[in-house]
Parts: structure tokens; sequence; C-alpha cells
């Protein structure tokens, strides 16, 4: 199982030639909107607690980028956030609150001014965003992103 | 040549082996055996005079006999420090090199590691986190929790505190190996350990929302300085692999192997020879006043319940429709109304999702619907965050236990006794920091003094474990209980001993932190004295434990069981009541009544006084 998670975050690569960055993902699977059942670590996890369900974590992940030489982008910061959320972000955005919304905004950059405007545009178009139960992260953030771009306050935030 | 000559020829050449190799004063033979040096190659003496390391992986040592000679280790770091033009041996432990030119070799150059200095910057810290999270509501197998910690950046905030990173110390399996193959060698220590660095939500997401366990966060009274010791160190730990054991080396040891390198004399690891609970390890932290008061952060089950406190149970019956699917229109509710049913509802078929291992293609559609519909109501969430638990585990009774017992018997003498458990909590003892209905002893040892003065083994189990999460309309929980070990029972003439194992499954109702009942269907196989070979019986066991107040339980339990090929009886039964009173965090007393009826029926009064540690 866990392979085929592996397979699917993998998959989820560059979100737009603009935003193209080999870094995104990490080997980070969404649980519910990747397509994955249910109780995915808890099954991994059955025996042996602290067992990790995933191997591509080293003492340098994410801070050199996941192949050890670069820096991190806005744009991956965002997409990975976002891809290893999914299913907390659907329910952060459908109240137009909570932590892992006002997590996403401090990731995406949005000024403490902006933060309510920012909400309540996520919830207003909150099935714009996530348009069905088989969204993959990737096209979350480009609806984010093209709903940001046209709002007038939040143009500026649009990501590049 | 005499032996003069031979003590100065060994003389000139130790000190050509100082010169060339050093410009400390401080002998090597010292420096190797400092505190701060057997930490940073996580040594420790298993008989005197003699070391060895935690550390598994050669990778870890300069010297090819480093595991077991911290001297031989210290020569060789100082060689490889000496002809390192390129830097690579010193940015690949940077922690020995500063501390050593700190310490004794002043005149040796300041570290330069681009790549370290990178890391540090995007990591930014400022303070570092305990983090622990709690068993599972009802999986033996988190048994005792998790511990890892939590990097904690400088521009850090509340709502920037998941993407911090998190430390965690976990084994690294084969992921070609089958679900067997996989418990067995994690059990058995066969898959190398390793730390690693991730984002905290994913460690958040894991623990509180997919497995559903309480998460508390325990900031680190560390200074700055000190943590980036700790992180210099956790650099090295790259090239470190660890045989990971279940009980000893685990998470929690490790953790504290890393963060004593935050101060020369901090000592963390000593007291933990042979098993490190996470919960000890709070404690540990806590003694040495490192722990400042936890946060915490509900799992996505006590979110429901906390939901579900909050609603009348009209809403609660509309959200049950709501989770099976009916539509919100059939409902015809006014916005107020329709909110904190439809979140409900969200959550509680979510929880199910996960808990029951539901197939995607039916839920996910359904889920994703009920947040369309919830994002039409621009109202805020009407719910309170669930409340923290009025005892945090740091404040919990000690995992380890002894006492002193009176019994008095009917039909025998009354005898004084020692009791002595390894670990871990049962459902009388008390429960402040602890899973309510939840219960796991290992290895609980009770030894009597008999008539004629010999000690006489009363009860030896080596596991008692029960798990008895409530069945209560939001949970679909069963129950279930496993007892293995050596016991004994009336028999016309004495107290004679059997070995046994039982086990039993059902349900249980209420509350477990206040009133809460039992029925399992239950099974034993036994053998002994009074037992001409093997017997079986199948029965059942039921209860009630009542949490009176913060401090007093009440129990009440039955077993019954038909004992199948047994010539001389054909039942066995067992009735006791028992009341603990917590004197204090680590102190109890618990009287019991006891009715055994076997081969003779019995009375037995029996009280105990504990102490926890």
């Amino acid at each position: 199982m866990k392979k085929i998670i592996a397979i699917s975050a993998l998959s989820l690569l560059p979100l737009s030639n603009a935003m193209a960055d080999q870094d995104i993902g990490c080997g980070l699977g969404s649980m519910l909107f990747a397509g994955q059942q249910g109780k995915v670590v808890k099954v991994l996890g059955a025996t042996t607690n602290g067992i990790s369900g995933n191997q591509t974590f080293g003492i340098t992940f994410g801070t050199l980028g996941c192949n050890g030489n670069g820096t991190v982008t806005a744009s991956t910061k965002v997409a990975t956030f976002i891809d290893g959320n999914m299913e907390q972000l659907a329910r952060d955005m459908s109240r137009g609150e909570g932590e892992t919304l006002d997590t996403l905004a401090e990731v995406w950059g949005v000024q403490a001014q902006d933060k309510a405007a920012f909400n309540k545009l996520v919830q207003t178009q909150f099935t714009n965003v996530f348009t069905s139960e088989n969204v993959t992260s990737q096209l979350v953030l480009e609806n984010l992103n093209t709903l940001v771009a046209s709002d007038a306050q939040l143009a500026t935030y649009t990501l590049s | 040549m005499g032996f003069y000559s031979i003590m100065r020829g060994i003389l000139f050449s130790s000190c050509l082996l100082f010169s060339c190799l050093a410009y400390s004063t401080t002998p090597t033979l010292e420096i190797a055996h400092h505190p701060y040096w057997l930490k940073l190659g996580h040594y420790n003496q298993p008989f005197l005079s003699m070391y060895e390391s935690e550390v598994d992986s050669s990778e870890f040592f300069f010297s090819e006999v480093g595991k077991t000679d911290p001297h031989a280790e210290l020569l060789a770091t100082i060689a490889a420090f000496k002809s390192d033009d390129d830097n690579q041996a010193k940015c690949r432990f940077p922690a020995r090199y500063n501390w050593l030119k700190e310490h004794f070799f002043t005149n040796w150059p300041a570290l330069s590691c681009p790549e370290i200095e990178t890391w540090q910057q995007l990591i930014n810290p400022k303070g570092m986190t305990l983090v622990f999270p709690t068993a599972f509501m009802n999986d033996p197998s988190s048994m005792f929790g998790h511990t890892l910690l939590r990097i904690d950046a400088k521009d850090q905030t509340r709502s920037r505190e998941l993407i911090a990173f998190a430390v965690n110390f976990a084994a690294e399996p084969d992921v070609t190996d089958n679900a067997a193959l996989y418990a067995l060698k994690g059990i058995i220590g066969q898959y190398p350990g390793k730390f690693t660095l991730m984002p905290y939500y994913r460690k958040v997401r894991e623990y509180n929302d997919l497995e559903s366990r309480d998460i508390w966060e325990y900031k680190l009274s560390l200074s700055e300085q000190e943590i980036q010791r700790v992180l210099l160190h956790l650099w090295e730990m790259q090239w470190a692999t660890f045989d990971y054991f279940f009980v000893d080396e685990n998470c929690s040891y490790q953790l504290l192997a890393l963060l004593q390198l935050a101060r020369d004399d901090l000592s963390l690891t000593a007291p933990f020879s042979s098993h490190a609970i996470p919960s000890d390890t709070v404690a540990a932290l806590k003694q040495h006043g490192l722990l400042q008061p936890p946060r915490y952060r509900a799992a996505s089950g006590t979110k429901l319940i906390n939901y579900e406190s909050q609603l009348t149970e009209q809403q609660v019956y509309l959200a049950r429709l709501l989770r099976d699917g009916v539509a919100l229109d059939e409902l015809s509710l006014a916005p107020e109304q329709a909110v904190p049913v439809l979140e409900m509802a969200y959550e509680w078929l979510n929880y199910q999702y996960y808990d029951q291992g539901l197939a995607r293609d039916a839920i996910a559609p359904r889920l994703t619907k009920l947040l369309h519909q919830r994002s039409q109501f621009h109202v805020v969430s009407p719910f309170k965050p669930a409340p923290k638990p009025r005892v945090s585990p740091d404040n919990g009774h000690g995992s380890s236990r002894v006492g002193v017992i009176f019994n008095d018997y009917e039909h025998t003498a009354s005898r004084f006794g020692l009791t002595y458990r390894v670990a871990y909590h049962d459902l009388l003892d008390n429960p402040g920091g602890f899973i309510p209905g939840a219960q796991i002893s290992f290895f609980d040892l009770e030894v009597n003094q008999g008539s004629n003065e010999n000690l006489h083994l009363e009860r030896l189990l080596l596991i008692d474990a029960m798990s008895l999460a409530p069945d209560n309309g939001l949970f679909n929980s069963w129950s279930w209980n496993v007892r293995a070990g050596f016991d004994r029972q009336p028999t016309q003439t004495k107290r004679e001993g059997r070995l046994f194992l039982q086990g039993g499954y059902g349900k249980s109702f209420g509350d477990a932190s206040h009133l809460q009942s039992y029925l399992l269907g239950s099974s034993v196989v036994q053998s002994g004295d009074l037992i001409d070979s093997v017997s079986f019986g199948l029965g059942s066991e039921a209860g009630v434990i009542w949490q009176v107040t913060d401090s007093q339980k009440l129990a009440l339990s039955g077993q019954a069981f038909w004992l199948m090929n047994e010539p001389s009886v054909d039942y066995q039964l067992t009735f006791s009541a028992h009341w603990q009173i917590a004197l204090a965090q680590n102190w109890g007393l618990r009287s019991s009544a006891i009715y055994q009826d076997w081969q003779r029926s019995e009375q037995q009064f029996k009280l105990q006084l504990f102490h926890y540690f």
C-alpha cells in the first residue's frame, strides 16, 4: 500500500511550467484525496509503534530540497503543504477558518490584514477549489491561484 | 632493554602522539572518557571499563574499533580533523569538532560548512518542543505512546507550528516485507532505526487525524545555543543507524540521547538502562526542569466526542441522517441549525472512514458533498474546541509499581506479601494522565510469606491487557482482554498454582472516565498441580468500573467458566470487588474482596499499598 502512495505522490508533478520544481511532493501523499483507502498509516504501524511510514525523509529533508542541493521556492512550499494537508484544508476551507487554513495563508505569504479576505474567498469559492473528491493537490493549488489572481484585494499574492 | 627505557619509549611516543595530533594539554585518554565525548559517540558502559556505542553503522566512526573504543575513536577523529583540507570530516561531525575546539584545541580554525549553514538558516531554530502522542483509543499496538521533537523556528507563531520541522526516530522497514514479517522484524529489532526530519504537520496528521491519538506538546527549557548543539549533533546522526528494539533503545531513549548533548553536564539516558517508556522520558525531562506546561492537540476521536457533547439528541440524530447520505434539502433546516449538524456529520463519517477502513469510492463523494454544503453557510463554526484534560501525562503515576500486601483468607492463614509490576497501568490505578479504559500490565508479580516462613509465588502475570472502548452510538467499538501467567486457586487442601492463558472479546458501554460496564465472551486454557492435564474453559467475564472522583475508583467484576475436560469439577467462578484510593500522584491504597470457587470456594480480603515510580 505504501508503494502506491509513493507512486501517487510522485505523480503529482509540477503545477505548471511556470511553477515547475522537481522538489514538489517529496513522497508526501495526501490520504483521502490522493485516492487511497483509509487506515494506511494505522495498518502499517499496526504492531511497532514508531515505524516510519515513509522512507524518503532524511535529516536534511525539506531544507536543502529533496535532491539536497537547492533552496525551496515559495510555490513549492505551498504545493507541498497543500499536498500534505488536503483533507484538513478541505475541512477548514469549507468553514472559512481553522489552523491548517491559517498555516496555508502563512505559507502563501498572505499578510495579516488580508487573511480575512483570503479565508472568505476560499470559503465562498470552495466548490471551485475542491471540485470533486478526486481533485489532486496540484489542481487545488491551480484553482486557488486562479481565484487569488482574479480577486482585487488578493491579486498581489498570485504565485508565479 | 630495561623497564625504564621501555617506559621512556612509551612516554616519548605518546608525547609525540599528543604533539603531532593535538595542541591540547589534556591527555587524550582523559578527553576520551569525558562524559560529553561518550555522549557524542552514544557510548554506554555495560561493564566496568568496557564501552560500547549504541550506533551500529560503521560510517559513524573514524576508527575501525570506534564502536567499542572511545579513545581510539577520539584519536582517529582528531587525526581526521587535522588532515581535513576539504573540510569533509569536520562537516560530517561538526558537534565533535566544535566541542573539541571549544574545550581542548582552541587554536583550531572555526567550523566552515556552507551546507550546514544553509540547513541551519532554513530551520532557523529558536526553541524545541517534546511532542508526546498518547496511545490509541482502542489499539494495543501503540501501547505506551510515542515521542518526537519539534524544532520551533524564530518566526514561528501558533499558525506556523504545523510547518515547523519534526525530528523523529523510527525504524525504517523494508518495503518489500509482508505484514507478518514486518511485525516480527519490527519487534525483534531487525529494522535499522534512524533519525529523520519532516514537516510537523505530517506527524499531526498521522497521530491526531488518522490514528486518533491526543498529542501533548511540551516546550523545552533550552537556550538557543543549547539547541544549536543538539542540532549539530542531529546533523551527525545522518551517518548513524541503530538496531531498533521496541522497548530498549527505542524512540524515547534515542531522543533523550540526542537532547542530552544540549549541555555538558546533562545526563538523561542514565536511568534507562533497561527500558524507556515515553511517559517515563517525559518524567525524566521534568525532573531535570526542562519541561514547560504542555499544550494539547485533541485527536479526531476526541473532537468527535467533544462535538457530540455540544449537540442535542435531535441534532445528533440529524447528523446521523446526513452522515448516512440523507440529502440536506430533505431536512429543511435553517442555516444556524444546518451548520453544526453538517460539521458533526462530516467529522463522524470521516472518523468512520478511517477507523473502519471503509471503501473510498463510497465515502469520499459523500464527505466532499458535506463540505460543499457546509461552505454555503458563511457563519463561523459553533463548536468550542475540546477541553484539555485536567491531568497531563507528566502528572500521571510512574509506570513501575511496588507494593505491600495483606491477604486474609477464609480457609488459609493470613499472609503478608510483596508485589512488583514492571509496567504500566491497570484500570484501578490513578487514571490521571492515562488513556481511560485501557490497561496494560507487564510482569505483575506477587509473593507471599507462607506459614512456614518461606516465600511463595502467589501470582505472576506476564501480561494482563484490557481495552474497553465504549460502544456508545458514536463509535462502534469492540472490547477485548488477554491475560497470561500463573496464579493460585482454592482446592480442598490448599491454594494450588496454575498456568493459564485467557482471552475475551465483547462490548463495553458507558463512559470510561465515569461509569463503564463490559461483557466479554471469554475462554481459558490452564494447566497445573490441581489439574491432571490441560483444561479448557469457556465462559464470560463482565464488570462495572466507576470512577467515583478524580482519586477514587470502584470496580466489580465476575468471571464464570464452564470447564470442558475436568473430571472433578465442571465450573470455575471468580467474583471480585475493588476500591482504590489515589493517596498521591505515586501512592495508592487498594482494598479488594474476592470470591473464588473451583474445587472449593474461598473468600479473600486483600489490602495493598502501592508506590509508583
